[in-house]
């Protein structure tokens, strides 16, 4: 149980890091970026844009799963919770 | 036949489940959301369009330019163009994945056949906005789209000439094309939220927006998409010139490009057949199978005289199907003797769940086809029959 | 002794045709009883209190893999329905592990079998009386409904020495 545990722990740190970096990639493509020949910095930006939401959307998957957070209010599951309607093993 | 067919996807789609079901907690499986995803995808949509829509003139001079001033001067033109582009590859594809999922489920039974015929209404215009949007770049592409779709409507008989002439505002291409292709894009696109109003009419609690995950992931996948592969025009549309090859999108363009190998009539005519048997499919439905005899017991019954107007089945169940009017004379029981409310089951709405049942305390809804005494009667007998009188 | 098990399997939960046997039992539990519903919201709570007072060790209901669930909500009510009756027996001093809520899809017969398992090994291991064996199970009988079930009440032999 550790084990996966200190795995998603590591990732969540990992992947904020590179959000991090996406983040910096974004203030480079606003920088650089113009228009005419210039605007491949825009896509630039727009790449670290689109990668730094992937990574908050992977992040909040590796929460989920270290039951940080929970899932939407209407849909509350027992699974990650340990709640007593499931089965003693 | 069918029955077997429907049976076989149902348990491939149940198998990608479970293998999904694996990797995520089953509330963030993106196949429960397939619904949700399409509507992300149409917002998204809505709103590049309509910053793509301040930048475009609709003339026949004009609009190539003013796409290419939006992807080359304006900042971030060029990704906001590319987010509408694969936006749209995605909506379709979530529409596709929600038809087959919730065909495949048996979903569209008894009162559910509201959803499943807007539905296909949606996918119908939302296909037909698709197309229009390839033709509004109006470049090399955009101008053959419009000559393969033209070519098709006319080919329909009788109506066809008509159709056509409404498409492209004449016999041929003018000032009044862009305008009226624009009109073509924007309405039904407006139009498709009317149609997700019938969507969610007989539904309680849709589930109308992916969870935040799944928000964030396609979102992001979308605009990685405009960043890495950009959008980009063909050259300026020529009417009467006759280019080498143009490259259609075989993805969203299928029909165009299969109406060019063959004759235009057989494509509208197989679009019609498969529009058509999908409407059809709610009411053809198949067969119970033998492990789910228990599938359509009858619509769920009050019974009067136990009803005390507690409206726990009203808040329980799914598809609004009951109600709660006023009540005309007391009932029977004493607890339901002093009601001010009475439960009504609405039969076009029941698809005979039976959750009211469950939900009521009263002992004052019942399914014809499985009774309370049926139900215990099962469960004593289970628990009476010895062990050696089995096997 | 192995307990009596009753189960409540909806009809997009578990396919169970292919593991019980004629008589509606499980061929790798024979004690375990699987009766077929609709939706696992169908499940009233009294149903499940009343198969508990008729003889049953435990009782259980499946539903669909939440979110999944074809009629939608119906998993998510009866787990709240299920919950909030554990909480009125436990006042009664009857084992919470008597009433389970499951949640597993077509295809999950492998988990649903462990699952089943793990009840059947919990239970017979249970100390306090099923409710059917507790002292008052005379004066718990409940009027009205339950009138085609006293023969089976009087039936109910002593306590068995279980657990």
């Amino acid at each position: 149980m550790a084990d996966p545990q200190s795995r998603y722990v590591i990732g969540v740190y990992a992947l904020g890091v590179l959000g991090l970096i996406f983040a910096v990639v974004i203030v480079l493509g606003e920088a650089l970026g113009g228009p005419g020949p210039r605007r491949v910095y825009w896509l630039v930006g727009g790449a670290g844009l689109g990668l730094i939401l992937m990574v908050y959307g992977f992040i909040l998957l590796l929460l989920r799963k270290l039951a940080i957070a929970g899932p939407r209010r209407a849909e509350a599951e027992d699974d990650l919770r340990g709640r007593w309607t499931k089965p003693v093993p | 036949m069918y029955r077997r067919v429907m049976t076989a996807l149902l348990q491939a789609t149940l198998r990608l489940d479970v293998a999904i079901n694996r990797i995520y907690p089953t509330d963030l499986n993106p196949l429960y959301y397939t619904g949700g995803l399409t509507n992300l995808f149409l917002f998204i949509l809505v709103v590049s369009g309509i910053f793509i829509f301040l930048y475009y003139v609709p003339s026949l001079a004009g609009a190539h330019a003013s796409i290419v001033y939006l992807t080359d001067q304006v900042p971030y033109g060029g990704l906001i163009r590319g987010i509408h582009r694969y936006s749209g590859d995605a909506f379709f594809v979530a529409a596709l994945l929600h038809l087959f999922r919730n065909w495949f489920t048996d979903r569209y039974l008894i009162s559910r056949d509201s959803p499943w015929i807007s539905g296909m209404f949606m996918l119908l215009f939302g296909g037909f906005v698709g197309i229009t949007g390839y033709i509004l770049v109006w470049d090399e592409r955009g101008l053959a789209v419009l000559a393969i779709l033209d070519r098709m409507l006319r080919s329909m008989p009788a109506i066809g000439g008509v159709l056509g002439d409404l498409l492209i505002g004449g016999t041929g291409v003018g000032e009044g094309t862009l305008p009226r292709i624009l009109l073509l894009h924007v309405g039904p696109a407006s139009l498709l939220y009317a149609l997700l109003w019938w969507h969610y009419v007989r539904l309680r609690h849709p589930k109308v927006w992916p969870p935040a995950t799944w928000v964030l992931m396609s979102l992001g996948l979308v605009i990685l998409l405009a960043a890495v592969i950009p959008a980009v025009s063909g050259t300026p549309a020529a009417p009467g010139a006759r280019p080498a090859s143009i490259p259609l999108d075989v993805f969203f363009l299928f029909p165009l490009w299969l109406a060019t190998i063959v004759p235009p009539f057989l494509v509208v005519l197989l679009i019609a057949v498969l529009f058509v048997l999908g409407f059809v499919i709610p009411y053809v439905s198949r067969e119970p199978l033998q492990e789910m005899g228990v599938r359509h017991p009858g619509v769920a019954q009050v019974i009067d005289g136990n009803c005390t107007g507690c409206e726990l089945c009203y808040y329980d169940c799914p598809y609004n199907a009951i109600i709660m009017v006023p009540s005309p004379y007391p009932g029977l029981s004493r607890a339901a003797a002093s009601r001010k409310l009475l439960a009504v089951v609405l039969d076009s709405r029941c698809v005979e769940c039976g959750i009211c049942i469950g939900a009521c305390p009263f002992e004052a809804l019942e399914l014809p086809g499985l009774l309370e005494t049926e139900v215990m009667g099962r469960a004593t007998e289970a628990i009476r029959v010895p062990e050696a009188a089995r096997v | 002794m192995t307990p009596k098990i009753v189960g409540f399997v909806c009809d997009w939960a578990v396919a169970t045709a292919d593991i019980t046997d004629a008589t509606g039992h499980l061929v790798a539990h024979p004690s375990v009883a699987i009766i077929r519903i609709p939706c696992s919201g169908f499940i009233r709570p009294s149903w499940l209190e009343d198969t508990l007072k008729a003889g049953a060790d435990g009782v259980f209901v499946v539903g669909c893999p939440y979110g999944d669930c074809l009629n939608r909500e119906g998993n998510y009510l009866v787990r709240d329905r299920v919950e909030q009756l554990q909480r009125r027996l436990q006042r009664r001093k009857v084992d919470a592990a008597r009433l389970t809520m499951m949640a597993h899809g077509l295809h999950d017969v492998d988990a649903f079998l462990s699952d089943v398992g793990a009840i059947v090994d919990r239970l017979s291991q249970l100390s306090a009386p099923a409710p059917a064996r507790a002292p008052s199970a005379a004066a718990a009988r409940p009027a009205g409904s339950q009138a085609g079930r006293e023969p089976a009440q009087a039936e109910e032999p002593a306590p068995e020495g279980r657990g």
